[in-house]
């Protein structure tokens, strides 16, 4: 069942509750007043009528019954004749509860009517037979010294009936009201409930995959802010979702990269093996083939090493111990073969950082190569360390081609390679600057480059400065 | 007949395409996609087998300049997926090879694509023997000679690599497989039934210690 139609429901119970219970009440408040008054002018009545037989008892002395059944009967006449219907039916009973005279209907029991009369002369009582109520009262009669009692029928069946009506009356009208108030509280659930079913909709499409989808839920109330805060979610998934999937462009990306890569010296790998070993080859030819093989193997192996730092970068921490940069500095030199241009390194000041020597030099070493490799147009590569707010930047800069914006966005990926030809035949596998970066990244820094097309590249990395 | 070009940035590929293509194709190499063009535009191929992976100018691109020419193409690619193969065959491509690729393969596809576009005889003729790569059929002055299948099969791989003397177990590997049950000597008797029915006992010799050489005709 839909929460509306609960809502509603829950509504019109409540109301119909309310309504009957109060209708109920004041019914019966009315009724019980009409019947109180009643009762004081039939007990008044009753007192009259009880008198009047006194006096009509008093009339015959005889103390036979028959005379009193006459005495009665004649008394009914006198009354039928003076009052009419109007005139309350009696009864008549002896000291031992025998009826003498009666002329109160026959459903009415003399059993009923002596209980009632030993009940006391104000108590009545209320009797329902078939369709008819009677209100019975009864008094001995101590006039006559004889102990006689009189008991009186007073039928009361259109207070009753009043009250019957009334109800029926009322039920019709609360039906009405009811109807009426379902529909409009119909409308209201609806209403209430049309934020709950904007946001339900949102969360079927998010579910289904369209991560874009949010609600409108413009009210102030808790809804109002579920809906915020649903949407602060959506944009959290949408978010989380747009990485993740960026995240398995890369890894797709890295996996075809990482295939051609591998795929390239495998062939020349055995291509070359199955022409040595199928058919006797010519001296050149098989000097050929070996050398072939010889250096594409060579160059699946440097991948493989490359590979295993990168992975190795990933998932070890890295021992970062104070490290003097001129040390670095110094390593730097000695690991790079002899170049075509100059190195010039500078150091302002006495510089220690928190390093892995062996990394740093690495990290270095590779920048370096990259911005031999970018032909600088003067000749020259600085390696630069200077004293920042952060710690020591160290920037390695050259004047070569440089990069495009598109080319600086991949060039950290593994295997991208701006100039792929150039890059090879200089033995770069693509994952130089890849290395680098995880490099960086142990310790607690990032690559920062800055390029453009026939200028050159400055790459920079802040190093935390050691404390003492 | 125009030579082959084979356009591949990395050497060691170029030339193992070289080697095996020798010496039934004359081959020309380019190591980039520039330098492909420019081969392209001064003169004509046969054929162009064509890395998709190229610095600069890549395969696809490539494909661009090929195609006026009406040049066959067989793409040679180390991508594997579904999506790249179809991106080719799209571009043009008559045909693709998977790095990394067997030497007999290539080197059927290539036979087969050349004959298929009449630029090769039908048939490859030695001395007086006559194969028929489509039917599988071979004949000797005329004269059908019938072959079981895996006469034929070592037949071709010997006339592939004519001139060149072939290793025992490599030959008896290639023909049989290695998951072969036979023993090796089913080779020798193969041979020596070829010898027969082609008369070719001074031509299909043994090397001592190395195996069999089908010599060059002419």
């Amino acid at each position: 069942m839909k929460f509306a139609q609960k809502l509603t429901i829950a509504i019109l119970l409540l109301l119909c509750l309310a309504l009957s219970v109060g209708g109920a009440f004041s019914i019966q408040q009315n009724f019980a007043h009409a019947l109180a008054v009643a009762e004081k002018q039939d007990t008044l009545l009753h007192l009259r009528e009880c008198y009047s037989m006194e006096r009509a008892l008093t009339k015959t002395q005889e103390k036979k019954n028959t005379e009193k059944f006459l005495a009665a009967q004649q008394y009914a006449l006198e009354q039928q004749a003076a009052f009419g219907q109007s005139s309350p039916p009696f009864t008549l009973f002896s000291a031992t509860g025998t009826p003498i005279y009666s002329n109160i209907p026959w459903q009415v029991t003399y059993m009923e009517q002596w209980q009632t009369a030993q009940m006391g002369r104000n108590s009545g009582r209320y009797l329902k037979k078939e369709d008819r109520y009677f209100l019975l009262l009864g008094s001995p009669l101590e006039e006559t010294g004889e102990n006689l009692w009189f008991v009186n029928a007073f039928e009361v069946t259109d207070l009753f009936s009043e009250r019957e009506r009334q109800l029926r009356q009322y039920g019709v009208l609360e039906l009405a009201v009811l109807a009426l108030a379902g529909i409009a509280a119909a409308l209201v659930a609806r209403l209430l409930t049309r934020p709950l079913r904007r946001l339900e909709q949102a969360s079927r499409k998010i579910a289904q995959g369209t991560y874009s989808s949010r609600v409108q839920i413009s009210s102030k109330d808790e809804l109002g802010r579920l809906g915020e805060s649903f949407n602060a979610m959506a944009g959290a998934v949408e978010e989380h979702m747009a990485a993740l999937e960026e995240e398995g462009q890369k890894q797709k990306r890295f996996v075809a990269a990482f295939t051609h890569e591998i795929k390239t010296p495998m062939t020349a790998i055995l291509g070359y093996a199955n022409l040595l070993r199928s058919a006797e080859q010519p001296a050149e030819k098989r000097q050929l083939a070996a050398n072939y093989i010889y250096h594409e193997a060579n160059r699946l192996e440097h991948l493989s090493r490359s590979l295993l730092a990168l992975l190795g970068l990933e998932k070890e921490t890295v021992r970062l111990e104070p490290t003097a940069l001129s040390a670095v500095l110094a390593d730097l030199r000695r690991s790079l073969p002899k170049l075509d241009i100059e190195l010039q390194t500078q150091c302002e000041g006495e510089g220690r950082v928190l390093a892995d020597r062996v990394l740093l030099v690495d990290l270095l070493r590779n920048l370096v190569l990259n911005a031999v490799n970018a032909q600088p147009a003067d000749g020259v590569v600085r390696v630069q360390c200077k004293p920042t707010a952060g710690g020591w930047l160290v920037t390695v800069a050259d004047k070569g081609r440089g990069m495009s914006p598109k080319e600086l966005e991949k060039v950290l990926e593994p295997f991208y390679r701006v100039d792929k030809s150039r890059a090879r035949e200089s033995g770069g596998n693509g994952l130089g600057l890849s290395l680098c970066d995880r490099i960086a990244k142990a310790h607690g820094s990032a690559l920062q480059i800055e390029s453009s097309p026939g200028k050159g590249t400055v790459v920079s990395v802040l190093l935390k400065e050691a404390e003492e | 007949m125009n030579p082959v070009l084979i356009v591949d940035d990395e050497k060691a590929i170029a030339d193992l395409i070289e080697i095996t293509l020798q010496p039934d194709y004359q081959c020309v190499k380019a190591y980039s996609g520039e330098q492909a063009a420019d081969l392209i535009e001064s003169r004509k191929f046969d054929l162009i087998l064509l890395d998709v992976m190229l610095p600069g100018v890549d395969g696809i691109s490539l494909m661009e300049y090929i195609r006026p020419t009406g040049t066959p193409v067989i793409f040679i690619t180390a991508k594997t997926a579904v999506e790249d193969r179809v991106r080719g065959l799209r571009a043009g491509a008559y045909d693709y090879i998977v790095k990394p690729f067997a030497a007999d393969e290539l080197l059927a596809r290539v036979d087969g694509l050349m004959r298929h576009m009449g630029l090769r005889s039908e048939t490859i003729r030695l001395w007086d023997v006559c194969i028929d790569p489509r039917t599988h059929t071979v004949s000797k002055g005329g004269v059908p000679v019938s072959l079981t299948p895996r006469e034929y099969d070592l037949l071709m791989v010997l006339v592939r690599n004519r001139g060149a003397a072939l290793y025992r177990d490599v030959l008896f590997e290639r023909v049989w497989g290695l998951d072969s049950d036979a023993a090796i000597r089913t080779l020798d008797i193969h041979i020596s039934r070829l010898r027969k029915k082609l008369g070719w006992s001074g031509r299909l010799r043994a090397v001592p210690k190395i195996g069999y050489i089908l010599e060059e005709s002419e």
